[in-house]
């Protein structure tokens, strides 16, 4: 069985390299991350996430443009997306990226729920 | 329309003349005597009389004591004092008293009669007319001052608003790092002691706690804007209670309903509706960690009660004569409020719950939301019994 593997875009790169020590430790996914929205269009399709953990602002490209630009690109399309939004007020942003993604998660989140979150979305895409 | 006139006069052969100068001045009068002054008190209130002529010196009182007596119940028909030559002086005194204007009996009596009744009469419709305006000038002040007090209100909120999403953005990513990292420390650190434990899930609260400082203030700002419909109160109250028994753990608490089934729709905002009951419900729990009860009514009133009751509590210029409304009681089993609180429980940040209870805006929030809906919400406590809130809603047109 290959690891399935995960992607955190955000500009908060602690943020990002935490959630990367804590899902090697808890889980058994291959994380990588990216510090912006380019980076991150890249890294994905490059790397091939089996899911994408995608902040919603962020400065340059902000999230919502690079949810669009993987859901328009057949080399990423099949990434599944949970956002990240750290307002919890931004619901308009997130309706708009409704029909693209998954799911969102507000910060602060701890480990072991976004472990569970991730399980089943994973498991809601039939992605074994 | 006839003019109606009440003549008081205790020599029998002066009423005569006067109602006969009456008859003969054309006017189309009706008139109706008294011939004491508890007579005349029965006639007046029984009214009423679009002018009344009354002789100064009666058997027992005199006219002054009539006129004292109308402006006591707040009667201002147009009363006109009828005095004996020589008396100008009583005639002033009366006036002052509010009598509209006075005759003397002389010669001239019989030619002015008709014409002073006429004056007064005059004169008391210009006033009312005046007083009608003056109240139309009022209301329309009070509706602009209503509505500039929300423009402002509703500003306040907004500059909030964007400063709480900014915030809250800067807050919570900060958070969401903290979060990770005590987890990654927990996880990591094997063998821990308990002190290295402990420290851990007390950083960990205090995160949660921080975050849901943001939450509050975020809920604080967000009731800038509704989103109103026409909405099912019951169906409100049912999901509210759900989610609070979803949300949330209590045991021994009895809860009852006790709401109509056909009350009509409110307009509201559904999920700040909600988010308004669930406050409620949980205040009302979590004063009663040991148990207790909740009753929970619904009914519909009209507005001839508000001012004794509603009135007291909702800005009364928002309702219109007749308007009915829904109001929702939500009582508890629970300690009270002692008497010193009461004035601060709807601030914001006043919370008696320590630091890991409440941040003190669950009722402020509510109070914001109800202003906007423009009904009313208030609480009433007695110490050892319980404490009810009430919240006051304004019915869906049509
Ligand atoms: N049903 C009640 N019985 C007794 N005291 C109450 C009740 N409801 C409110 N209070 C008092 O009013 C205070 C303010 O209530 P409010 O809901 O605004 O804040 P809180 O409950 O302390 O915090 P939060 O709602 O933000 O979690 C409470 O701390 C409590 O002292
Ligand atoms: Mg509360």
């Amino acid at each position: 069985m290959t690891k399935k593997k995960i992607l955190i875009i955000d500009d908060e790169t602690d943020f990002c390299k935490l959630v990367k020590r804590n899902l090697e430790l808890i889980s058994d996914y291959e994380v990588s991350i990216a510090g912006d929205g380019k980076k991150g269009f890249k890294s994905a399709k490059e790397f091939k996430p089996h899911l994408i953990l995608l902040d919603i602002m962020m400065p340059g490209i902000d999230g919502l443009e690079v949810l669009k630009k993987l859901k328009a690109d057949s080399e990423t399309t099949s990434s599944v997306v949970i956002m990240l939004t750290a307002r919890g007020d931004d619901e308009l942003k997130i309706k708009a990226a409704q029909s693209y993604c998954e799911d969102y998660i507000t910060k602060p989140i701890d480990a072991p729920e976004l472990k569970i979150k991730i399980e089943e979305t994973l498991k809601r895409n039939g992605i074994k | 329309m006839p003019i109606k006139v009440l003549l008081i006069e205790d020599n029998l052969d002066h009423l005569e003349i006067s109602k006969r100068i009456l008859q003969k001045a054309g006017g189309d009068y009706e008139v109706d005597s008294a011939s004491d002054s508890r007579e005349a008190l029965q006639k007046i209130f029984a009214g009423p009389y679009d002018v009344i002529l009354c002789d100064y010196r009666l058997l027992e009182v005199t006219a002054l004591d009539i006129l004292r007596e109308m402006n006591r119940k707040d009667i201002d028909t147009p009363f006109i004092v009828v005095t004996a030559l020589g008396s100008e002086k009583i005639a002033v005194d009366m006036m002052k008293e509010g009598a509209y204007d006075y005759l003397i009996k002389d010669v001239l009596y019989s030619d002015t009669l008709d014409i002073v009744i006429k004056k007064a009469i005059e004169r008391y419709r210009n006033k009312k007319e005046k007083e009608g305006l003056q109240k139309e000038i009022r209301e329309a002040y009070n509706k602009l001052k209503e509505t500039q007090d929300q423009l402002i209100q509703s500003e306040k909120l907004s500059a909030l608003g964007q400063l709480a999403s900014g915030v809250a953005h800067e807050v919570r990513n900060p958070l969401g790092i903290i979060m990770q990292g005590i987890d990654y420390l927990e996880n990591k650190i094997a063998n821990k002691e308990s002190d290295i434990q402990d420290t851990l899930t007390m950083l960990k609260a205090s995160v949660k706690r921080a975050n849901r400082i943001i939450g509050s203030l975020l809920d604080f700002s967000r009731a800038a804007s509704l989103d109103l419909n026409p909405e099912d109160l019951n169906g409100i109250l049912e999901s509210s209670l759900s989610l609070v028994k979803v949300r949330f753990k209590f045991e021994n608490i009895n809860i009852v309903v006790e709401t109509k089934n056909d009350l009509p729709r409110v307009m509201a905002d559904k999920n700040k509706l909600e988010q308004v009951f669930i406050n409620i419900l949980l205040n009302a729990m979590q004063s009663m960690p040991e148990g207790g009860k909740i009753v929970i009514r619904a009914f519909e009133r009209e507005e001839e009660s508000f001012q004794n009751d509603i009135g007291k509590k909702i800005p009364l210029n928002s309702l219109q004569p007749g308007e009915k409304v829904v109001m929702v009681e939500i009582e508890d089993s629970g300690p009270g409020v002692p008497e010193e609180n009461l004035k601060k429980i709807f601030d914001p940040f006043f919370s008696t719950k320590g630091p890991n209870g409440g941040v003190g805006l669950g009722l402020s929030i509510s109070r914001n939301i109800i202003n906007m809906h423009k009904g009313g919400i208030y609480l009433e406590s007695q110490l050892g019994k319980g404490t009810k809130v009430t919240v006051v809603l304004k019915i869906a047109e049509g």
